[in-house]
């Protein structure tokens, strides 16, 4: 009977010690402050039960009995709380993770920049680069050729003209990858064709955008009314949505 | 049993090492508080070995302070980091 016990409680006692183990290597290992509370928390309670409960096998006795029991109760109740709690406060510090972090289901942004190229878009990567670096986000370079004006022209003069926009644009967006490679990001760069306004809205949807950074339309001074109207019509049914931040940059 | 119970102080005392490799490295205040939550357990898997190896149902006594203590200090760390990123 003695021997049975023994056995039983030594293999509690030698599991209990490995998942202790195992929880110290993870602290050590793991790569940032959330992958080793994961590994510490979880591993630690186990680990505890079994030395626990080897304890309680080996004395046996009432008061003993009690004690552990209590301990163990504590601990699985106590640890999955200090674990939330260490956690959240990481989270709330900004306590950076680790690099190769794919999902993120806390924040996910997708930040979309709309650009037209040329100087005054410069200011608006800008702004779109510094938000992905802010939310540890994705970020889309988007630029739209503009085929709406076109159908006016011949289908010969339209194609030919869409094809030298099209290089434009291509060239447009590599700048943007550069600008935002430069500042340690990784952006995609995406090219569309159709009436901006439309295509605009369609790719926000398409990439479930959280953010959508555009620039301040070109005007002259004393012109902002006539402004505010081209931005409203560019950005039209976004607004009523919601559910993405629209970012204007100038 | 006995040399079972050695194996097992050997392994918690390793793990103990490998914990305070964890609060010396850091790099942030929060890895230190995990290693040392992960510490405070693992100490008291130590007092419960160390319990059955001399006979000392007492120390038990010892295991529930430290389980005790363990948790609130966590919890203190967690919320005064908390409250200084606010600041």
């Amino acid at each position: 009977m003695s021997t049975v016990r023994d056995v039983l409680a030594s293999a509690l006692l030698l599991g209990g010690v490995f998942f202790s183990l195992v929880a110290a290597i993870g602290i050590v290992r793991l790569p940032d402050v959330y992958s080793r509370i994961h590994a510490s928390s979880k591993s630690t309670t186990l680990g505890l039960a079994g030395i626990l409960l080897a304890v309680l096998l080996h004395f046996g006795t009432y008061e003993v009995t009690t004690k552990v029991l209590l301990v163990i109760l504590f601990t699985f109740l106590t640890a999955p709380v200090g674990a939330h709690m260490i956690a959240r406060s990481a989270y709330v510090c900004a306590v950076s993770w680790y690099a190769k972090t794919t999902r993120y289901d806390l924040e996910r942004a997708t930040v979309v920049c709309a650009t037209r190229g040329g100087p005054a878009s410069e200011r608006v990567h800008e702004r779109a680069i510094e938000l992905a670096q802010e939310r540890q986000g994705v970020l889309v370079f988007l630029h739209v050729v503009d085929t709406a004006e076109l159908s006016a022209l011949g289908p010969a003069h339209a194609s030919a003209v869409t094809r030298e926009m099209r290089t434009l644009a291509q060239a447009i967006l590599r700048t943007a990858q550069a600008q935002a490679r430069a500042a340690g990001v990784q952006a995609r760069a995406e090219l569309r064709e159709g009436e901006v306004s439309r295509t605009l809205q369609a790719f926000v949807h398409e990439v479930g955008a959280d953010v959508l950074v555009v620039g301040y339309p070109h005007t002259a001074p004393g012109n902002e009314h006539e402004a505010e109207g081209r931005l409203w019509r560019l950005l039209g049914g976004l607004q009523e949505q919601g559910n993405v931040r629209l970012v204007v940059a100038r | 049993m006995t040399w079972v119970l050695d194996l097992a102080l050997g392994g918690l005392v390793l793990a103990l090492l490998l914990g305070f490799v964890r609060i010396l490295r850091g790099p942030t205040a929060h890895d230190r508080v995990v290693a040392l939550d992960n510490t405070s357990s693992t100490v008291v898997g130590l007092v419960g070995v160390y319990a059955i190896r001399r006979e000392q149902a007492v120390l038990l006594d010892v295991l529930i302070v430290i389980a005790l203590l363990g948790f609130i200090s966590t919890v203190a760390f967690a919320r005064y980091l908390e409250r200084g990123a606010q600041q």
